[in-house]
C-alpha cells in the first residue's frame, strides 16, 4: 500500500513535470519562417518607372477583364450592355442570358451585369493603388510622376463615368482597402459620383498637358487629347453644355486629330490607333486570345458569323434615306452595314446578293463594323478578332461638340462647321445655313447614328436624351418591347454583390 | 519483407486509362540495447490525363462523333440542331481523342529508425521519413483542324512537380507495470517539412512528328516555375494510465506550430482526455452468459487543424503576367507584362479547432456471439476557417476571404450491431451500422452573415444557404407549384391585377410567390432540409465455408436529396428532358417547356431540381476459394486463393444523376453538378504464398 501511495505521487509529479515542460517549449521560429519565393508583395513593388509602367499595363487591362471561355468588358460585354439593348438591333441569342440581358428580361445575376462591374471595380481598384503609391516614387522625375499619376487618374474616372451611365447608384471607392472593414462600402450620391469623374479627368489633363502622344512602343496608353474628351463627354452628359463645348474645342483646336479619309478605317485592323483616334481598347488575336475580341463573332451576319439577330430596319432606311452629293448610298451604309444592296461587300469580296441569295429591300441586315470583312472569309471559324475597340474617336468628338454647343449658344458658325466636317468625308451636303437651334438638334442626333452606329453610344444617347421610353415604343422599332423605364434604365447591382455587401440598396424591383 | 504489385485498367470515359507498379520492401535488426530498421515503398502511375469529366458534358447525344469511315463529323450530321450551337462546341470526341496525353508519376517513401532503450519499458526513439513524389504531366497536340475545332500551331506542354516530405519525429517513451496498475507515457518533438518544386513549359510549332521543345519554334513566356515550402513544429504528451483492465484514463496534449500563419497567432495547444470503465470486470458485476462484457468510454479531444490555409497565404503577393494582367501596346501590338494584386490576405487567420466529445456503451452478448456498440458524439468546429464571400468592389477580383468565420456543430448517434458465428464449417460475421448526423451553424463572427453556396451553372447560380441556427449547406430554393398548361393559368397566376410571373408561357414552372408581393425573387426562396440524410446505413456480411469464403457490402442512405445541377447543364444530354417535355400534346410533361433564351428561369434555383436521392446500394460482393493444402504441399507452395469481386453490381434509387453518392462537403453538400460515374468492375484475383 505504501508502495502504491509512493508511487503515485512520483507519477503524479512526472505527469505534472512532462506537461509543463512540453508547453514551455519554444518553437524555432527560424524553422517555421518562409517567405514566398514565388512573387513580390506590395510591399516591394513600387519602385521604379518601370514598375508603375506594368501596373498601368494592368489597369488597362482590367478594362477589358472577362472570363476565359466568355469574354470580357470592353471585349465584349460592353456591346451587349449598350449595342444588343438599343433600338439598333434586334438581338435573337442562342445564349440565355445574352438573349435576357438583350430583350429586358435579365435578373440581377445576369453574368454580363457582373462581368461589367467587376471589370470597372477591379480598374478601380488598380487604380487606386496607382494613385496612392505613384507620388511616394522619389526615383522617377517629378514631371513623370505627374503624367503617370494623370493616367491612373483618367482610369479611374472612366471606370466611374461607364458606371455611372450603366447603373443608378453605385459605391465610390477612392483609396485602396486596408482591413476587412474596407470592403462593404455603400452606395454614394449620383452627384458625388459625376463630381469625382469630373475631378479625376480634369486632374488628369491638367497632369497630361504634355503628354499629347506616344512613342511607337506606347501607343495606345491614354493622353492629354483622350482625357480631355473624355472630361468633355462627362459635361455633355451632365447637361453643362459651355462647359463640355470649351474642352471639345481644346481637342478640336488642338490639331492632334483628323478625320481619316476612308472611314472604314475606324472599324478595322488595318489602320488602328489612328490620327481620328482617341482612345482604343487595344486587341490582337495573334499575340495570345485574351486580347482578342468577340465582337466580330457575336451578332455578325448570318452564315459568316455566330448569328444573334439583325440589324433594325429603321436604322438601315435612315442610311438610304439620303445620298450623297454624287447621288450613290451613304459610304458610311456600307462600311456600318451588310445590307441587301448591289454594291454591298462581305468577306471575301461575296456581294449580298452572292451570299444570301436576295436583294429584296426588306432582307436582313447585319453588323459590318468590327467586323474582319477585308481580312478573313468569315468572323465564324475564329471565335476571336483583332480589332481594336474605337472608345473616342475625332468624328463623335466633332459631333459633340456641335451638339453642345448648340444647345449652350445655339447653331454658331462653328458648331455648323464641326457638323459639316463629319458630313463632308462622307461626301453628303452640309447643314442648312439657316437652321433653327431645334432642327440642328434633331439633324445632329440622326448624324450620331449614321456615323456611329454599331459602337457602343446609342443606349446611353438615347438615355441621356430621356428617349429611351419612346424609342422603345416607336411602331418601326422591333427590339425592346418589355423595356419598362422604371426597372431597366439603369442595371441592377449584381445579386452577389447584395449578398456579400449589406450596406447596398438594390435598384428597382430587382 | 517484400511486396509486389500491379494494376492495368481502362476507365469508362475516352482517354482515361491507368496502369500501376508498385513494390515494397523492410526490415529491422537488433544490435544490444539499440534497435534500427528501414522501409521503402515504390509506387509508379501511367495514365492518360484527359479531363474527361468535364467535356464528357458537351456533346449532344444525338450527334455521331464519327462517319462510318472513322472520320469526324464536323457538322450536325442530320439531326436538326443548330449548327452554329455546334460550332460553338465542336467535335468533343476529336478534342479529348486527337491530343497526345501522358501523365506518369512515381511515389517514394523511406523512412529509417533508430531506438535506444535505457532499460526495459524506458526507451528513446527517433525516426526519420521521406516521402518523394514526381509528377509529369505532358500534352501534345498536333496541327488539325476538325471543322471549327483547330489547333493551327502544334503545341506542346510538359508540367512537372516534385514534392519532398521530411519527417523528423523523437520520441521519450515509458511503460510500466505496477501490480494492478500500468502505465504507458510518450514525451514527443516532431518537425515536418514540406517542400513543393513545379515547373511548366509551353512550347508550339514543330517538325512534324517531334515535339521536343529543343526543336520548338517558339517556347512560350507562360512557361514557369515556383517553389512552395512551408513547417509544422509540435510538441507532444500523452499519460495512459490503467487498473486491472476496469479502468483507464488517457491525457494527452499537443503544441502545434505552422509556418502558414504569422508568427504571433501560428501556435496553439490542443488537449484532450479520455476514460473508459469496464463494468464487467467488477467483482459486483453478475458473472452471466448474457453480458459477457459491458464497458462504458468516453471523452472530449481537440485538434487543430489549417486545411483551408495554404503556404504563403498569410502573405499578399502580386501577379506578374497574364490573364487580365498583361496589355497590348505599341504599334506593333506587342504584349506588354502588367502586374496586379489579385487577392486579399487575411493575416489573422487563427488556427481552426475540432472538439470532439463522444459517450459510448460497448457490449458482447450471448456468449459473445453479439456484439453491440453505441455511440453518441458532439464534433463542434470552432473558428472554421473559411472563404467568406467579398464584393467585387473590393477589385482584387477575389471571390473570398479566408476568415474565422464561426462555430458549426455536427452531432449524432452511431449504432453497430453484429452476429458472429465462429465455430462450426460455417462461420460468418453479420454485422449492421447506423449513423445518423444532424449538423447547425453555431455562430457566425456576424450573427446576421448568410453564405451562399451550393453554386451549379455558370456563375450567380446557387442552391445552398448558411445562416445561424441552420444546417450549413441547407438548400435555399423557389419553391416550384407544377407548369402553366396555359394562358388561362399564367395569367391567373396574378396578385392585384399585375402578372406574377410576366415572363412565363405555357409550359413553364409556376413559382410560389412565398412572401406574397406580387413578384418572384429571392425573398421567396425558403430553406429546405435533406441535404444531410436523416440516416446512413450498411450491412456487411463476411465468412467461410470449409475452403470457399466471401464477404457482402450493403450501404445506403435514407432521407438525403441532391439538388441535380448537373441535369441543369445536361439536360440536353438526359434522354427524359429530351423526350418528356411539355408541348401541346403532352400537357403532364415532367419537364418544362425547353427554352433556349429561359426568360422564365425555369432552369435556376428552384425546387423543380431538388431529387430524394436515398439509396441503397451492393457495394461490394466477393467470393474467394482456397487450395487445399494437400495439393500444394508437393510443390512448396504454401496457399493459393483464387478470387472473384464485383464492385458497384447494383443501387437501388429514384435518383436521375450518375451516382446519388455526391461527394462533396460544406456548403456544396447535396448539390450534384458533375461526377465521374462510378463504374461497375469485376476484379479476379489470384494470390499465390510462397
Amino acid at each position: 500500500m505504501n508502495i502504491m501511495k509512493n508511487h503515485k505521487k512520483y507519477y503524479s509529479k512526472l505527469v505534472f513535470i512532462l506537461f509543463a515542460v512540453l508547453l514551455s517549449c519554444e518553437n524555432s521560429d527560424e524553422f517555421l519562417t518562409w517567405v514566398n519565393p514565388n512573387s513580390i508583395t506590395p510591399e516591394s513593388f513600387w519602385q521604379s518607372e518601370a514598375d508603375v509602367d506594368k501596373w498601368l499595363n494592368s489597369t488597362y487591362s482590367s478594362l477589358m477583364w472577362g472570363t476565359g471561355g466568355f469574354g470580357g468588358n470592353f471585349t465584349r460585354f460592353f456591346a451587349w450592355a449598350s449595342v444588343y439593348r438599343s433600338d439598333e438591333y434586334k438581338a435573337s441569342f442562342g445564349n440565355a442570358w445574352g438573349q435576357a440581358n438583350a430583350e429586358f428580361t435579365m435578373d440581377a445575376d445576369n453574368p454580363v451585369v457582373s462581368s461589367l462591374w467587376q471589370s470597372f471595380y477591379t480598374t478601380i481598384f488598380r487604380a487606386n493603388n496607382a494613385i496612392d503609391k505613384i507620388p511616394g516614387i522619389e526615383t522617377i522625375e517629378e514631371q513623370k510622376r505627374s503624367e503617370l499619376l494623370g493616367e491612373a487618374l483618367f482610369l479611374r474616372g472612366i471606370s466611374y463615368f461607364y458606371l455611372i451611365n450603366l447603373w443608378e447608384s453605385i459605391p465610390l471607392i477612392l483609396e485602396v482597402p486596408v482591413s476587412e472593414e474596407d470592403f462593404y462600402p455603400s452606395q454614394a450620391s449620383r452627384d458625388e459620383v459625376w463630381q469625382q469623374v469630373i475631378s479625376d479627368l480634369s486632374s488628369a489633363k491638367a497632369k497630361m498637358l504634355n503628354v499629347k502622344s506616344w512613342d511607337d512602343a506606347n501607343i495606345g496608353r491614354a493622353t492629354w487629347g483622350a482625357v480631355t474628351g473624355h472630361l468633355g463627354k462627362a459635361y455633355l452628359y451632365q447637361g453643362q453644355w459651355q462647359m463640355a463645348a470649351n474642352e471639345f474645342k481644346e481637342v478640336i483646336d488642338s490639331d492632334l486629330y483628323d478625320l481619316v479619309e476612308n472611314y472604314r478605317d475606324n472599324c478595322n485592323d488595318l489602320n488602328e490607333n489612328n490620327i481620328e483616334s482617341l482612345f482604343e481598347a487595344q486587341c490582337n488575336d495573334e499575340v495570345d486570345n485574351m486580347f482578342s475580341t468577340w465582337r466580330a463573332r457575336d451578332g455578325g451576319p448570318d452564315k459568316y458569323a455566330a448569328n444573334h439577330g439583325v440589324v433594325e430596319p429603321w436604322l438601315v432606311k435612315t442610311f438610304l434615306e439620303e445620298p450623297t452629293l454624287d447621288g450613290d448610298v451613304d459610304p458610311r451604309a456600307h462600311a456600318t452595314l451588310i445590307f441587301p444592296h448591289p454594291d454591298n461587300i462581305l468577306y471575301g469580296g461575296l456581294t449580298y446578293e452572292e451570299a444570301y441569295g436576295t436583294l429584296e429591300p426588306d432582307a436582313p441586315a447585319y453588323w459590318k463594323k468590327y467586323r474582319n470583312v477585308e481580312t478573313q472569309d468569315n468572323d465564324a471559324s475564329g471565335f476571336l478578332s483583332g480589332i481594336n475597340i474605337r472608345l473616342m474617336r475625332f468624328a463623335d468628338v466633332l459631333l459633340m461638340y456641335a451638339e453642345a454647343e448648340n444647345e449652350a449658344n445655339g447653331p454658331t458658325e462653328s458648331a455648323k462647321a464641326a457638323f459639316n466636317r463629319v458630313r463632308a468625308r462622307a461626301n453628303v451636303a452640309p447643314v442648312d445655313e439657316s437652321i433653327s437651334k431645334d432642327d440642328f438638334k434633331t439633324a445632329i442626333r440622326r448624324e450620331r447614328v449614321l456615323e456611329l452606329s454599331g459602337e457602343d453610344n446609342r443606349w446611353m444617347d438615347l438615355k441621356r436624351w430621356g428617349i429611351l421610353t419612346e424609342r422603345f415604343a416607336d411602331t418601326t422599332v422591333l427590339s425592346g418591347k418589355l423595356f419598362d423605364i422604371s426597372r431597366h434604365e439603369y442595371y441592377p447591382i449584381p445579386g452577389t454583390e447584395i449578398e456579400t455587401n449589406p450596406n447596398l440598396v438594390q435598384y428597382a424591383d430587382y | 519483407m517484400l511486396s509486389i504489385g500491379y494494376v492495368d485498367q481502362d476507365g469508362t470515359i475516352v482517354g482515361s486509362s491507368y496502369e500501376r507498379f508498385n513494390i515494397r520492401a523492410n526490415s529491422d535488426f537488433k544490435v544490444n540495447k539499440f534497435k534500427f530498421g528501414e522501409s521503402i515503398s515504390i509506387n509508379r502511375t501511367e495514365s492518360e490525363a484527359t479531363n474527361a469529366t468535364s467535356l464528357r458534358s458537351w456533346p449532344e447525344p444525338v450527334f455521331e462523333p464519327k462517319d462510318d469511315e472513322g472520320n469526324y463529323y464536323t457538322t450536325p450530321d442530320g439531326y436538326g440542331v443548330d449548327p452554329a450551337q455546334f460550332l460553338e462546341d465542336g467535335n468533343r470526341l476529336a478534342y479529348i481523342e486527337i491530343p497526345d496525353r501522358d501523365n506518369s508519376n512515381v511515389n517514394i517513401i523511406g523512412n529509417v529508425y533508430g531506438k535506444y532503450e535505457f532499460f526495459p519499458g524506458f526507451y528513446a526513439q527517433t525516426s526519420g521519413s521521406v516521402q518523394w513524389t514526381y509528377g509529369r504531366n505532358k500534352i501534345f497536340t498536333p496541327e488539325y483542324t476538325v471543322g471549327h475545332l483547330t489547333n493551327p500551331v502544334a503545341d506542346f506542354t510538359q508540367s512537372k512537380s516534385e514534392s519532398y516530405t521530411y519527417l523528423w519525429e523523437n520520441t521519450l517513451n515509458f511503460s510500466r507495470v505496477f501490480g494492478n496498475h500500468s502505465i504507458n507515457a510518450v514525451a514527443g518533438w516532431t518537425r515536418q517539412l514540406n517542400q513543393y518544386m513545379f515547373s511548366r513549359l509551353d512550347a508550339e510549332g514543330f517538325p512534324d512528328g517531334m515535339y521536343q521543345a529543343s526543336v520548338a519554334e517558339t517556347i512560350l513566356p507562360s512557361s514557369t516555375s515556383t517553389l512552395t515550402e512551408d513547417a509544422l513544429e509540435s510538441f507532444l504528451g500523452r499519460i495512459n494510465y490503467s487498473y486491472d483492465n476496469k479502468y483507464q484514463l488517457t491525457a494527452s496534449v499537443r503544441k502545434d506550430a505552422s509556418s502558414r500563419l504569422i508568427e504571433e497567432l501560428r501556435e496553439d495547444v490542443f488537449p484532450s482526455f479520455s476514460a473508459a470503465w469496464v463494468v464487467s470486470e467488477e467483482s459486483f458485476f453478475p458473472k452471466n452468459s448474457i453480458i459477457n462484457r459491458l464497458k462504458i468510454r468516453g471523452g472530449y479531444g481537440e485538434l487543430g487543424r489549417l486545411n483551408a490555409v495554404s503556404a504563403y497565404q498569410v502573405q499578399n503577393t502580386l501577379q506578374f503576367g497574364g490573364y487580365n494582367t498583361d496589355y497590348i501596346l505599341g504599334t506593333s501590338q506587342e504584349l506588354v507584362n502588367g502586374v496586379s494584386q489579385t487577392g486579399f490576405t487575411n493575416q489573422n487567420i487563427l488556427w481552426e479547432r475540432a472538439r470532439s466529445t463522444n459517450l459510448a456503451l460497448e457490449s458482447n452478448l450471448f456468449d459473445s456471439k453479439v456484439s453491440f456498440i453505441a455511440e453518441y458524439f458532439i464534433k463542434n468546429t470552432k473558428d472554421l476557417q473559411f472563404g467568406a464571400p467579398i464584393p467585387l468592389t473590393v477589385g482584387t477580383n477575389a471571390s473570398s476571404i479566408l476568415v474565422n468565420a464561426g462555430d458549426i456543430q455536427n452531432k449524432g448517434v452511431e449504432l453497430t450491431l453484429g452476429y458472429h458465428k465462429t465455430s462450426g464449417v460455417f462461420k460468418f460475421n453479420i454485422v449492421g451500422n447506423l449513423y445518423s448526423l444532424s449538423n447547425e451553424v453555431l455562430e457566425f463572427r456576424n450573427p446576421d452573415d448568410a453564405f451562399i453556396g451550393g453554386q451549379y451553372g455558370y456563375g450567380g447560380q446557387n442552391a445552398t444557404r448558411a445562416e445561424v441556427g441552420r444546417e450549413l449547406s441547407n438548400f435555399w430554393l423557389l419553391r416550384t407549384d407544377g407548369i402553366f398548361a396555359s394562358w388561362d393559368e399564367v395569367n391567373a397566376h396574378s396578385k392585384a391585377g399585375e402578372l406574377i410571373q410576366p415572363n412565363a408561357q405555357p409550359g413553364d414552372l409556376r413559382f410560389k410567390d412565398i412572401n406574397d408581393d406580387g413578384r418572384i425573387d429571392n425573398d421567396d426562396k425558403e430553406y429546405i432540409d435533406g441535404s444531410i440524410p436523416d440516416f446512413e446505413y450498411g450491412l456487411n456480411f463476411n465468412g467461410t465455408y470449409r475452403n470457399f469464403d466471401f464477404g457482402i457490402v450493403f450501404q445506403g442512405v435514407v432521407g438525403q436529396k441532391i439538388f441535380n445541377g448537373a441535369v441543369r447543364s445536361l439536360d440536353g444530354i438526359l434522354e427524359e428532358p429530351c423526350t418528356d417535355y411539355w408541348r401541346e400534346d403532352n400537357l403532364d410533361a415532367k419537364y418544362f417547356r425547353p427554352s433556349q433564351s429561359d426568360p422564365n428561369a425555369n432552369r435556376g434555383d428552384n425546387d423543380f431540381y431538388l431529387e430524394d436521392a436515398g439509396y441503397l446500394r451492393l457495394r461490394n460482393v466477393q467470393i474467394g476459394y482456397t487450395l487445399p493444402e494437400s495439393l500444394l504441399s508437393a510443390i512448396n507452395i504454401n496457399s493459393i486463393r483464387l478470387s472473384l469481386t464485383a464492385q458497384n453490381l447494383f443501387t437501388l434509387t429514384k435518383f436521375s444523376g450518375y451516382d446519388p453518392e455526391v461527394v462533396s462537403f460544406g456548403l456544396n453538400r447535396g448539390v450534384n453538378t458533375n461526377v465521374y460515374p462510378l463504374p461497375r468492375t469485376i476484379l479476379f484475383g489470384l494470390s499465390v504464398d510462397f
